[in-house]
């Protein structure tokens, strides 16, 4: 008796598990659309944002140029007149607003080179660097401080105070050499207003002859 | 006995393919943060400065003003009602939530930092992720006296006349200095010449 119903059940396995899987594949239907991040997802980004190895600092840089690291490609992110005023030696010109422009993606996405942005602060590199790290691409730097950060530190560094140490020294002459190297100017020396010695004369009371007196 | 094999195979085959998909139902999982902007939009954005506010333009509002500074610079001194989310935390579920409730309300929330520069990468990440009516105040903090001083701030300002600096200031001629050397006079001594005394009255 029972033989028998499961052959029945049996003979009928095929239809049911046809049935089965047809079922599922409807359920594909029904599910929600995928949404997916492409290329990079949010939380990565974020993580890349609090990394600090998105910024080189301008003695970082300087030394690299200096030393002609060929590894580099500086990319000025500001406007064109800006950039025809001053720039960092061998930088390229991307405005911010054409970024995502197809003819500089060859620039911009590669993994050879480190690519440093930067632009008169951090703000508008800042922008470039997240748009292009959304695209996916890799060892994108931003320069800390930009062309402003380069001039208080490169160009025209603080001179070092009495009371700090030895390496505040250095790392001025470091900048002062760096600065010449960028083609700084030379300045006179401050002429020093020498005072002439005037020599004091003291009035010596004279002696006043005195007259001859009567002797006694 | 051939036909008992190949219907098992198939059975088993059958089972582990439903197996499969229950699986894949089960720990199917949509990611969280989704960009609901595309790169262009967000550059276009990028280009009107609209996002950028400055703090007279929110003073008459009562508006949602979300600090990005760290937790202890916040514990010091803070604008006036604002939430403390660092730049760390925006993704979580919790600052999420907030910023979602926010956005349902139809609020403007303004992000600040010690500069602008700091509210910009969580902003972006905001704007990018589709909460649109967020905002950047355009202000640089302080502290001072644990007070926190807020001014306006300028962006990417160049420095004035920095190309100054290029120019090679050719020192001027110093004009030589001629030593006058005073001529040797002769030192006349003169013989001082005794004065006759007049003949005294002696004694």
């Amino acid at each position: 008796m029972i033989n028998r119903k499961l052959a029945k059940i049996l003979s009928k396995r095929y239809i049911i598990l046809a049935s089965l899987l047809l079922i599922a594949a409807l359920g594909l239907v029904l599910l929600p659309s995928y949404q997916k991040n492409e290329n990079t997802t949010a939380e990565n980004l974020l993580a890349k944002v609090i990394n600090p190895e998105r910024y080189i600092t301008s003695d970082v840089l300087a030394d690299n140029i200096i030393t002609n690291d060929p590894s580099i490609i500086l990319v000025d992110v500001r406007e064109v007149d800006e950039y025809t005023a001053y720039t960092l030696p061998n930088a390229i010109n991307i405005p911010l607003g054409d970024i995502l422009n197809e003819d500089y993606q060859g620039y911009l996405d590669q993994d050879r080179y480190n690519i440093i942005l930067f632009s008169n602060e951090n703000f508008k590199a800042d922008q470039a660097w997240l748009l292009l790290n959304r695209l996916g691409y890799s060892n994108l730097h931003v320069l800390n401080g930009g062309i402003n950060g380069w001039y208080h530190t490169i160009l025209n560094p603080p001179k070092p105070t009495e009371d700090m140490p030895n390496e505040a020294y250095e790392l001025y002459n470091f900048r002062r050499a760096a600065g010449l190297f960028f083609g700084v100017g030379i300045k006179a020396k401050e002429k020093k207003v020498v005072k002439k010695a005037v020599k004091k004369v003291v009035p010596k009371p004279k002696k006043k002859k005195r007259k001859p007196e009567g002797g006694c | 006995m051939k036909e008992l094999e190949k219907t098992k195979r198939i059975s088993i085959s059958t089972v582990l393919f439903i197996l499969v998909l229950i699986i894949g139902v089960l720990t199917f999982k949509q990611p969280r943060n989704v960009y609901k902007k595309t790169q262009e939009e967000t550059l276009s954005a990028l280009k009107s400065t609209d996002y950028l506010v400055h703090l007279e333009d929110i003073a008459n509002q009562d508006p949602v003003i979300i600090d990005v500074r760290s937790k202890s610079e916040y514990s010091i001194s803070h604008i006036e009602n604002a939430i403390n989310i660092p730049t760390a935390e925006i993704l979580e579920n919790k600052s999420i939530a907030l910023l979602s409730d926010v956005k349902n309300t139809g609020e403007t929330a303004f992000i600040y930092g010690k500069n602008p520069d700091e509210a910009n990468s969580a902003w972006m990440l905001l704007y990018q992720l589709g909460y649109d009516n967020t905002k950047i105040l355009n202000v640089e903090t302080n502290h001072i006296d644990n007070k926190l001083v807020v001014k306006n701030y300028s962006l990417e300002k160049p420095i004035a006349n920095y190309l100054e600096i290029f120019k090679t200031i050719t020192p001027e001629k110093v004009e030589q200095i001629k030593k006058i050397t005073p001529k040797p006079t002769k030192k006349v001594i003169p013989v001082k010449k005794k004065k006759k005394r007049k003949p005294e009255g002696g004694c």
